[in-house]
This record gives C-alpha cells, structure tokens and sequence, in this order.
C-alpha cells in the first residue's frame, strides 16, 4: 500500500516541471562553472558553497509548499482505510525520491565523463552527491515539519525561509564570532560539536576533507581531519547526517499522526 | 449505520462539540444544519476520524472510530472541495484510492458516463474545471460501494444537470440501504433528499427529526425561514 502511494506521488511530482527544472539548473551551474574553471575537484568545491546553499533552499521550500498544497487531498487519502504513519511515510519518501534524482542526475551526470577520465576522484564525487541528497532529505523532512507545525501558509514559509537562512548563513556567522572571541583558547573540539549541530556545516567539511583544501586549514584543519577525516571519519559524518534525517522525520511524524485535519 | 454518543471536541478555549448524541440508519439520509462555526464540519471530521474527539464514542457499521481506520473501507466520502494532485489523470486518481481500498482500479462506465465524465479521465487533473474535478469526487465516494456515505456540500460548484444526477445517485444510494450523512446550505436539495434533519447550534444537537417536524415546530412552510426561526428562538 505504502509502495501504491510512493509511485503515484512519484509520478505527479515527476510529471510537473518544478523537479525536472530543478535537475537542469544543477546541470547548467555545472557546465557553467567548468566553462568558467576547468574540471576537477577544483571545479567541484567551488560548486559545493552554491549548493549547501542551493540544495537546502529548494528542499525545504519544496517540502513545505508540497505539504500546503496537498492539504486536502492528504485530508482526503486520511479517509481511506490506512494508517497515517504509512500515508506520512508515503508521501514523505515520495517527495524526496524524485529530488534526489533530480539531484544526482543535475549533479552527477555532468562530473561523469571527469571520473571517467580519471580528473575527478569517483570518491570524492561519491561523498558531494552522498552529502547532497542526505541534505535534501534531510530539508524535506523539515520542511513537512514545519507545515504539519503551522497551519498558517505564510507563516510557515516564513518559518521555514528562516531556517533554511539560520542553517546556511547566520550559524556560520555565530561560529565565526565565537570562534574569534575566545581564539585565545583550544577551541578545535567546540568547533568539531558546533559542527555536528549544523548539516550544512558538517556536509561542507565532510567534502573539503576529501580534498587538498584541507591542508590549507592548518592546526584546525588536521583536528578536523583527525575527527572527520578517513574512512571512519566519513562514517560518523554520515550518521550524524542520517541523524539529522531522522529527528526532524521523527518529529513531523509524530505531529502527521496526532494533529487534527 | 453511525451511531454518535456523547461526542464532545475543543480547539483550545473553543468547545466546539457538546454532547452530540446522533444515530444514522441504513437506508436513511440526515442533512446536518447550523449556522457557520456551529461544529458540523468537526462532527463530519470526527467520523472520519480526520479530527480526534475529546469524550463520546463513535461507530460507523458497528466498528469504532479509532486510530487504525479500517472502519474507513465502509465509508465513501465527498468533500467540499476536489483537490487532487494536478498531474495525475483521473484515470490514475481513481486506480490510486482503488489500490488503497482493495476496490476497482478502474471506474464504473455507467457511473462516469451519469456524470458526463468519459472522455475526461484521461486528461492531467490541472486542466479540468473546478465543476468537473467535482464529479470525479462525487465518482470516488460511490465508486467503491460503500455502506456509509458522507457529502460535505456536494453540489457546490456544479451545475444544475450535475447537481441534479448526484441527487439522483444520493436517492438511489438510499434505496439501496445506505447510510447517508449530507451537510448542504442549499435548502431546496435538503427537502428533496433528506429524510431527516439535524441542526446543531454552538456545538449542541438543537434539532433531530423531519422537515415536517421541523416546519410544524417553528409554524413555518419554508425551511429556510424554519431554520431561521429555530435560531432565533435560541437567541432569544
């Protein structure tokens, strides 16, 4: 029944053009910066700053907006003999399926024929789109929380604008300033904790550590390294990303299954 | 049949349902009247499980309302609205909610073409008239042969040959032994259909019995002004 409900909202969202559109903009922001700077993972971390912010935008926006526009055909589906935590699961996966292809293909495709190559390690693009469509999960799972949390349209998107902003612009900010204001003091382990408290921060770093870019942080970066770094590194990367997922699926979850419609 | 006991819901400070007591027999359709904001939309939602009561028990078929919602196989529900995801066809909206309830993945030839829907179905959502995704929700409650059925002003948004077909379609519903649970502004509709009429003010059941009843009651022939009057006299 959840499979019923993953395909055919699958196939609305693939047969609109917000998603396809979204895969070509990837695409073209690809092209474009090679056009611009060559090839290689040069290429790829210039790329990285546009999509931490790019990628994380579209998803929430997506996730509340799909949640507001559903709102009485999900009232609808809440009358037919399912429970709601399938239906939640449905729709959830539903929406994030078609991002993330649109995601991987706009992203993806375009650094094939560099790996193929041999001018782009398949690993270091493994870990960009891992992270990538990790974040776009994750933001859609905040942002069907946030719909499920204010009935208010405006609101929410208000809300959810602000989050994507707080996540992308003013917790770097924050960090910076602190950073700077107790510079006097070790501050490499704050840093590292400050950095699993934001997805977008710790995506970033999880791929600059993949790159030669590291050894330009200094002291900082083999700290960093030291904790992100390597194999195992990239697996608690990865699990406080899936956890990142799974608290704001959780909790949207939970309210989907309680609320009043 | 629904059987309502002690239903009472609150948003917050605002009591919204008080003690609704209701009993809907098979063959036998109750049209739900009230002012705005008097709890009709919340006592439809209740039984359809789209809104949780506070206290009072609901049972629809004799199986309770409750969390798992298997009970929703017995109902067919029509909204007031038809909003459906704009890029599906009708044809896939109807092979969809068949794939939930275990029912026909195709609609009902006779039934599409009572609405004047065939040749429609293949067509995305998005480009249909309001009017016409309005038939296909009226086709998705009968679809599935429901005992229960529950509109929520159905011939809103249709026209007057469309409106006329679904009353047809409620009519013969009801001759069939079916439950039929109908809130509706459109007074003329509720004569012609209702066997019942339940009035609700500020949460409480203030009215439970027939037009006549009603009309005898407030010594009015229209039930328009029997409402009114029936208002104003708990104002008063």
């Amino acid at each position: 029944m959840m499979g019923r409900i993953i395909g055919y909202q699958m196939r609305d969202v693939i047969r609109g053009r917000s998603v396809p559109l979204f895969a070509v903009v990837l695409a073209a922001l690809v092209f474009l910066m090679t056009e611009l700077g060559g090839e290689g993972p040069r290429i790829l971390v210039s790329l990285l700053n546009v999509n931490l912010l790019l990628v994380p935008l579209v998803s929430i926006l997506f996730g509340t907006l799909y949640i507001y526009h559903a709102w009485e055909f999900i009232e609808l589906l809440l009358t037919q003999p399912l429970g709601r935590k399938r239906l939640f699961v449905g729709l959830y996966i539903g929406l994030v399926l078609p991002l993330c292809a649109a995601v991987a293909i706009g992203l993806g495709a375009p650094f094939a024929p560099a790996v193929v190559r041999g001018a782009l390690p398949a690993s270091l693009l493994a870990v960009f789109l891992g992270t990538c469509l990790l974040l776009t999960a994750i933001f859609v799972a905040l942002g069907f929380l946030i719909a499920l949390r204010y009935d208010n349209r405006l609101r929410g998107l208000g809300i959810a604008l602000a989050m994507w902003f707080l996540f992308t612009v003013v917790y770097d900010g924050v960090a910076l300033f602190g950073a700077f204001a107790f510079r006097a003091y070790p501050l490499e382990k704050p840093l590292i904790a400050l950095m699993m408290l934001n997805p977008v921060d710790l995506s970033r770093v999880a791929v600059l550590l993949q790159t030669d870019t590291s050894a330009l942080m200094g002291y900082t970066g083999a700290a960093f390294s030291r904790a992100l770094g390597g194999v195992r590194g990239l697996s608690v990367s990865g699990g406080v990303l899936f956890l990142w997922l799974c608290v704001p699926f959780f909790f949207a979850m939970r309210r989907f299954s309680r609320r009043d419609f | 049949m629904i059987r309502v006991t002690g239903l009472e819901k609150a948003f917050g400070p605002l009591q919204v349902l008080r003690k609704a007591d209701l009993e809907i027999r098979p063959g036998e359709i109750v049209a739900l009247a009230g002012p705005n904001a008097s709890g009709k939309t919340t006592l439809l939602r209740c039984i359809l499980g789209l809104v949780r009561a506070d206290a009072g028990l609901i049972e629809v078929c004799g199986s309770p309302v409750d969390a798992k919602g298997a009970y929703r196989s017995r109902i067919g529900y029509m909204p007031q609205t038809a909003s459906f995801p704009r890029n599906l066809t009708g044809e896939d909206l109807i092979a969809f909610v068949g794939g939930l309830r275990h029912g026909p993945r195709r609609a009902d030839q006779a039934l599409l073409e009572s609405f004047h829907l065939l040749g429609q179905m293949q067509k995305p959502l998005r480009v249909l008239s309001g009017g016409t995704r309005q038939k296909i929700s009226a086709v998705l409650a009968f679809l599935f042969n429901p005992d229960v059925l529950i509109f929520d002003e159905p011939t809103a948004g249709l026209d007057p040959v469309s409106s006329s077909v679904l009353r047809d379609q409620i009519l013969a519903a009801r001759a069939a032994g079916k439950t039929i649970l109908l809130t509706s502004h459109t007074m003329s509709e509720v004569e012609e259909v209702a066997d019942r009429m339940v009035f609700l003010l500020e949460g409480r059941i203030n009215f439970n019995g027939t037009v006549s009843a009603l009309r005898d009651q407030t010594g009015e022939r229209s039930l328009e002004r029997a409402l009114a009057t029936l208002m104003r006299g708990n104002e008063l």
